[in-house]
């Protein structure tokens, strides 16, 4: 009996204090202090103590034994709100026995605060953790505060084990910092400073050169060539909604064509599948008429809304082709399965076609059926290319800075990787695993990858 | 004003994104900015639903060609906007059988169940499977063998047309365990494997840098064309 | 006839392939299919867990992709139902959600008595966000779905035990069709979260761009229908019954039982309904399998057609029914190789046809290309 009480006191946990800077101590409490207690009484009184104890503990003979060191530690790289707590299981958690002793853990949490004594607390919703799980990780926490834990493992009627517990308070501290996506920033700030140092080049007025875009060099002539037949044409900007890059930077070709079709007293119908994408779509449009000085030749159904439904939306715009028989199709935006329909259809009433998109399962199908396609990038490259602006332009110089970079750590990374795997050098693996791991990932890589064999 | 007020919720919401991947405390930001969007993206809808409409009943009052399908859209729209926000037919939760709104609004046997299942479902399914024509007539009007690049896609649809069917096990079934790289399957797992993932890597690492540089014009605004023209 | 190809009117083609896919889906020709690689691995993946492996599956595409994504969902489900795994479907579709009531009918009809809802399988249904929806489930499960699809919190299900987040998955399954999808799935949930272990289903428009990822952020993958084909003939070649020896036996005695006015069908009916064989039953005595039936329904099929109870029991185990263990039922309940359970391999013939009549159309778009150029028309 006693040495029960005594065994889950030796297995009180280990808890460590993160950085060191963690409130000390602030007393025992639960069963070593209960311990204490009966030790302060006479040894009769002592013995006549521990019978009863006893018999009020009886249903305890039949909880499993109790989980041991239970450990906490702080979540690295977060916003303080989480700490990771790990164990050793009870000896009654073996997979062999059947029916199974132990049929879950149960936690318990306490605040630590100095006002009053903390209470411990049912946590995870009322639920038990399941056996054989000798960590978890502890969410919503307040940053900074100290908490204490305590592990029981239960049985199928719900019956406690001794607990084990911390002996310190933990803290979950917060991480102001992100360390493991320190490489990622250098990386990014690297490419960001490639363009910002091509943007001031440009308008210090150095020369860029731009290879020519067939497809952006297209718009005018499909502009034109619709106002010479006198039909209409049609913009799509993808079916996605305007926090899609995508549809930014196919709303941005939307400007350029917009004003031109002011300036040519064109018509112009954009559909959308998405609301916003349609007040979006008014906005510019607006805007370039009024850049164009046809403020009055602008109305608001020049774009209007449809559906959201990917289908509904393509019958729609079919349909439309077919009856109204458009002169000049866009498809600049975010497409799925859906383009391969509209340039076929396109190409079938013979309209001049521009389609341009990152989504790479979709160019083939534009590249077959329409005149001119903008391949990912180019697509992006758009709105400067055709603003013929030296800043914009700069920007596209810039990615190459991007390219570049890229181009190197694949050729590292192939070099390394072929080498350590011919050589058989640690110190090469290591290198490739830096590599991997470090520069190019972002999450918390157990040291045994970073240091194989040690 | 119009203008500026844009730039700078653009620039500010852009950065907040950006920072709050390097900064962990700055993360609830960020989940703000994008229930923020939703929030917009949802209020939009209502205007949607008023273009619809505006659209539509303008085609019927101007009685102008084909007016009669504009009315059998605003018929459908009514039709469906009431039996699903209404929850018509809807049976309440089992636990809560006297609080007649508490169902799930797409119950099994209820009326908007019976138009999705009986009515998108089908004519989304044919809508898609349209896909197949097209791709025919794509084929017949557009592969050509114009030059030598041609010829090679040529040739990689060829054996990727036939080792993704059961052609290429019966025509190189024949081959080899130990050669079963030559076979058109194999062939094909080769192509999809190496020459299409090297192809994709590089056209995924130019939009990366497409988004990265679009992403930054906008948040400096440099780029302010979505917003308008600038001049 | 040149001039005739030239000017061909597009109907033609797409009468063409409406036939070409029309007379296979009629005459239903039966291909073989072989396991490539990437479909093997995600196979043994679902073999190889443990049973009773926790297997979240999102359903991310709508009716318009469900001819081409539902066969490997209903067989991955079949799978997963065969090892015992718990199930867990979600999708992040608004036009999803019959999609994962498909899926679960299997568990409710095919595996109605080791399956329970709640218990070993749970319909979280539709989880608003997109790409914002997969980080948040990453390290918190129920703030996307604080209830499943019945409403009920889902921490009082007691297949939720111990699920805190996706990371507690033993396995993450992500069928496909657009955005958000499995490339989705893999930036923001396999990538960034070791733990989390993903495969894919993926349409065949939507298959190449997923490539680079297999075999490093994807286990496996699923490419198209073919691939949903080549899974079934996995699932067949593991958990099919041959169904040989039986029909065999059964002939025999039904030929000697049968008169004039008794056809094969109409005695079979008859001695299984005398046997108190339930009718949804029957129908796998008609088909020859048997050897799917429960050890109690062979005997009493065995007392009204007078045969040893042994001599059939025997003849379904050499059918390949495992009936091991005492067991009530075979293991292999059902025969994963009949056709009914294979509707990928099915669509192999059509498929096949199709692709055919795209080379037909590529050669001869490029015959009259060059006769064209030849006679000058083109440069």
């Amino acid at each position: 009996m006693v040495k029960r009480w005594k065994s889950v006191t030796a297995a009180g946990g280990r808890g460590r204090l993160t950085g060191g800077r963690g409130e000390p101590a602030m007393g025992s409490w639960g069963t070593p202090g209960l311990v204490a207690w009966v030790q302060g009484f006479p040894v009769v009184g002592q013995l006549v103590l521990l019978v009863v104890l006893g018999v009020m503990a009886q249903p305890l003979w039949g909880a499993p034994a109790s989980p041991r060191g239970l450990r906490a530690r702080d979540v690295r790289n977060d916003a303080g709100r989480a700490l990771t707590l790990d164990w050793q299981l009870s000896p009654d958690d073996d997979v062999r026995l059947d029916p199974p002793r132990v049929a879950g853990y149960r936690l318990y949490r306490a605040e630590v605060t100095p006002e009053e004594r903390p209470r411990f607390e049912r946590i995870r919703d009322e639920q038990d953790l399941p056996p054989q799980v000798d960590e978890v990780v502890d969410e919503g926490l307040t940053p900074h505060q100290p908490y204490l834990y305590r592990l029981v493992a239960v049985d199928a009627e719900g019956r406690e084990s001794a607990a084990a517990e911390l002996d310190q308070p933990v803290r979950p501290e917060v991480w102001y910092f992100d360390r493991n996506k320190r490489w990622f920033l250098a990386i990014t700030l690297l490419i960001s400073a490639g363009i910002l140092f091509f943007i001031r080049q440009a308008r210090r007025g150095v020369e860029l050169k731009i290879r020519k875009i067939a497809g952006l060099e297209a718009v005018d002539e499909a502009v034109g060539r619709a106002t010479e037949m006198g039909r209409s044409m049609l913009f799509v900007p993808g079916i996605q909604d305007m926090n899609n890059i995508q549809t930014v930077a196919g709303i941005t070709v939307l400007a350029r064509i917009g004003r031109l079709t002011a300036e040519y007293d064109a018509r112009i119908e954009v559909p959308t599948s998405r609301s916003l994408v349609m007040t979006t779509a008014r906005e510019t449009l607006e805007s370039s008429y009024l850049a164009a000085g046809r403020p009055d030749a602008y109305h608001e159904d020049m774009s209007y809304y449809i559906t959201d439904e990917q289908f509904g939306y393509v019958a729609y715009l079919t349909g439309y082709m077919v009856r109204e028989k458009p002169a000049a199709c866009f498809f600049l935006g975010a497409f799925f399965a859906e383009s391969l329909i509209l340039a076929e259809t396109g190409n079938s009433i013979g309209a001049i076609q521009i389609a341009g998109t990152a989504e790479p399962a979709q160019l083939p199908f534009f590249v077959a059926a329409c005149d001119y396609t903008l391949i990912g990038e180019e697509f992006f490259a758009a709105s400067a290319y055709l603003s013929g602006e030296p800043e914009q332009l700069g920007t596209l110089k810039g990615q190459d800075v991007g390219k570049l970079l890229g181009g190197l750590l694949i050729a590292v990374g192939c070099l390394l990787f072929t080498y350590a795997h011919g050589a058989d050098s640690p110190a090469a693996q290591r290198a490739v695993n830096y590599l991997r791991f470090q520069v190019l990932g972002t999450e918390d890589i157990p040291e045994e990858i970073l240091e194989p064999g040690e | 004003m119009k203008r500026t007020i844009p730039i700078i919720i653009a620039a500010v919401a852009g950065l907040v994104m950006v920072v709050a991947f390097f900064v962990p405390p700055l993360i609830d930001w960020r989940e703000t900015a994008e229930e923020w969007f939703n929030i917009l993206a949802a209020v939009a809808m209502i205007l949607g639903g008023a273009s619809i409409l505006a659209m539509h009943l303008r085609r019927i009052s101007d009685q102008k060609r084909g007016w009669g399908f504009s009315l059998v859209t605003l018929i459908a729209f009514a039709i469906t906007l009431s039996v699903g926000l209404f929850k018509v037919g809807v049976p309440p939760m089992a636990e809560y059988p006297d609080r007649p709104w508490t169902g799930e609004y797409i119950t099994h046997g209820a009326p908007l169940w019976w138009i999705f299942q009986y009515l998108i479902v089908p004519i989304t399914a044919t809508m898609f499977s349209l896909l197949a024509f097209f791709v025919a007539s794509a084929a017949f009007r557009a592969f050509r063998a114009k030059n030598a690049e041609a010829v090679l896609l040529l040739g990689t649809a060829f054996i990727v047309l036939l080792g993704r069917s059961y052609a290429g096990t019966l025509l190189t079934g024949w081959v080899p365990e130990s050669y079963a790289a030559l076979t058109l399957p194999g062939m094909t797992d080769t192509i999809m494997g190496v020459f299409n993932t090297a192809g994709q890597r590089a056209i995924m690492i130019g939009i990366a840098l497409g988004i990265a540089s679009t992403s930054l014009k906008i948040l400096l605004g440099i780029d302010r064309s979505y917003l308008g023209n600038r001049h | 006839m040149i001039d005739a190809l030239i000017q061909l009117d597009r109907r033609w083609i797409f009468l063409a392939m409406f036939l070409a896919v029309a007379i296979p889906v009629l005459l239903q020709p039966e291909l073989p299919e072989q396991p490539t690689p990437i479909v093997q691995s995600v196979f043994d993946r679902i073999e190889n867990l443990p049973s009773g492996s926790r297997v979240l599956m999102a359903l991310d595409y709508d009716p318009a992709s469900r001819p081409e994504l539902g066969p490997m969902t209903r067989a991955l489900t079949r799978h997963s139902a065969l090892r015992g795994h718990r199930l867990f479907y979600i999708t992040l579709w608004p036009t999803g959600v019959p999609m994962i009531d498909e899926a679960t009918d299997i568990l409710e009809t095919e595996f109605a008595d080791q399956y329970h809802y709640g218990e070993n399988y749970l319909n979280l249904g539709y989880g608003a966000g997109q790409e914002a929806a997969i980080k948040l489930i990453c390290t918190d499960l129920t703030k996307l779905f604080p209830a499943d699809s019945r409403g009920r919190p889902f921490a009082l299900w007691e297949i939720a035990r111990g699920v805190n987040s996706l990371q507690d998955m033993d396995l993450t399954i992500s069928i496909g069709a657009g955005y958000p999808g499995t490339k989705e799935w893999v930036q923001y949930a396999a990538t960034p979260y070791p733990a989390i272990d993903l495969v894919a289903g993926v349409t065949g428009v939507s298959a190449p761009p997923q490539y680079p990822y297999y075999p490093q952020q994807l286990i496996g993958m699923l490419p198209a229908i073919k691939g949903a084909a080549e899974y079934e003939a996995a699932l067949a070649a593991r958990y099919g019954t041959a169904g040989e020896a039986l029909p065999a036996l059964l002939d025999e005695r039904l030929a000697e039982l049968s008169g004039p006015q008794r056809t094969r069908e109409s005695i079979t009916v008859e001695m299984a309904e005398a046997a108190g064989i339930e009718m949804a039953q029957v129908r796998r005595v008609l088909d020859g399998r048997i050897n799917c039936l429960p050890r109690a329904e062979i005997k009493a099929f065995a007392r009204v057609l007078e045969i040893e109870a042994e001599a059939i029991l025997n003849a379904a185990i050499q059918d390949g029914a495992d009936y091991s263990e005492d067991r009530d039922y075979p293991s292999n309940y059902l025969n994963y190789a009949h056709s009914d359970y294979q509707d990928a391999l099915k669509r192999m013939a059509p498929q096949l046809s199709a692709h055919l009549l795209m080379l037909v159309l590529i050669v001869l778009g490029n015959v009259i290309f060059f006769l064209q150029r030849r006679r000058g028309v083109l440069p």
